[in-house]
């Protein structure tokens, strides 16, 4: 009576899934960027509420500083750990291989722990001026005030 | 005459093969799964300052300063903010928001005149001096939108 129908799942049609992860794929490649450094200290970073974004990353240094596993407050630049007294020749190598109508726009983006004690950035500062690198941004994550206020709570 | 004919058969059927894609996907999602590994998203935010020329010469001239417009604002050892507005002999202890307060007067009274000195100990922690950067950056800030206002109910007519 009833004829058997040859009754089989649909499959799936995929041939434009590779098309959407090539998408993604675009999307990820434009927004990102490679991760240049490698942060070798441990810090945690302070929190502000009135903070602006780093522009010109091609012009930017880094300077991480924070503990290492001895608890020895360390100076990073940009990728290795380095003496105070290298900061300066650090810093004024970077400063001067940008071309020369970019060297204003060089900035140094200081990343410190909370605890450090002042003394140590005031040394950095120090250094920083010796190589002309005037140019400074204290790095810290953003906050609103109502988070700040409720933390002062 | 049969042969022909089945030449021309074999040559009708003959189509374009069919490139096997099924694994484009999963390369494309290796690609992408490196890229999510290797790269970072973080847009770095802090605080700009620019900070004062190296001093070339030897001798640092002193400048002739009006005490009645400074203020000192401190950061002690023990962390804790301290400000004394001119003519104060001793610092005042204060916390975070009362800081800001005296900072909102003071600016504002004497406009640009204004000199802000800080002082802070060598043992104090980072984050005290970054807070009070921030709550400069903030006075400093809502001092300009006060300014913008003004001018802006100055020159505008109904």
């Amino acid at each position: 009576m009833f004829r058997k129908r040859d009754r089989k799942i649909p499959t799936l049609n995929t041939s434009a899934l590779p098309d959407l992860i090539f998408t993604i794929l675009f999307f990820f490649m434009i927004v990102t960027h490679m991760r240049q450094t490698d942060v070798k200290v441990r810090l945690e970073s302070p929190q502000g509420t009135q903070l602006q974004k780093l522009q010109k990353k091609y012009a930017t240094a880094y300077i991480y500083i924070g503990k290492d596993k001895n608890d020895d407050v360390k100076v990073q630049f940009n990728n290795e750990i380095v003496d105070f007294n290298q900061l300066t020749e650090y810093a004024g190598k970077q400063r001067e291989a940008l071309p020369i109508e970019e060297q204003q726009y060089f900035t140094v983006s200081i990343k410190a722990d909370r605890d450090i004690p002042l003394g140590v950035l005031a040394q950095v500062k120090k250094a920083l001026r010796e190589a002309h690198a005037l140019k400074i941004n204290y790095s810290a994550t953003e906050i609103t005030e109502s988070q700040q206020k409720e933390e002062n709570k | 005459m049969i042969r022909l004919s089945n030449r021309l058969r074999k040559h009708q059927k003959r189509r374009v093969p069919q490139l096997n894609t099924t694994s484009t996907a999963d390369i494309s999602f290796m690609l992408l799964i490196f890229f999510l590994v290797t790269t970072s998203m973080d847009s770095d935010k802090g605080l700009r300052q620019q900070l004062p020329p190296k001093n070339e010469d030897k001798e640092t001239v002193a400048t002739d300063v009006d005490l009645n417009t400074v203020m000192a604002v401190g950061i002690t050892a023990e962390n804790e903010y301290t400000y004394s507005l001119p003519g104060q002999a001793e610092p005042t202890p204060c916390t975070d928001a009362e800081l800001r307060k005296q900072l909102a007067i003071f600016i504002p009274r004497l406009g640009d005149k204004h000199i802000i000195e800080i002082q802070a100990s060598r043992t104090a922690s980072y984050d005290r001096y970054f807070r009070l950067q921030n709550i400069l950056t903030c006075v400093y800030r809502d001092d300009l939108k006060r300014k913008y206002k003004q001018r802006i109910s100055e020159t505008y007519v109904p």
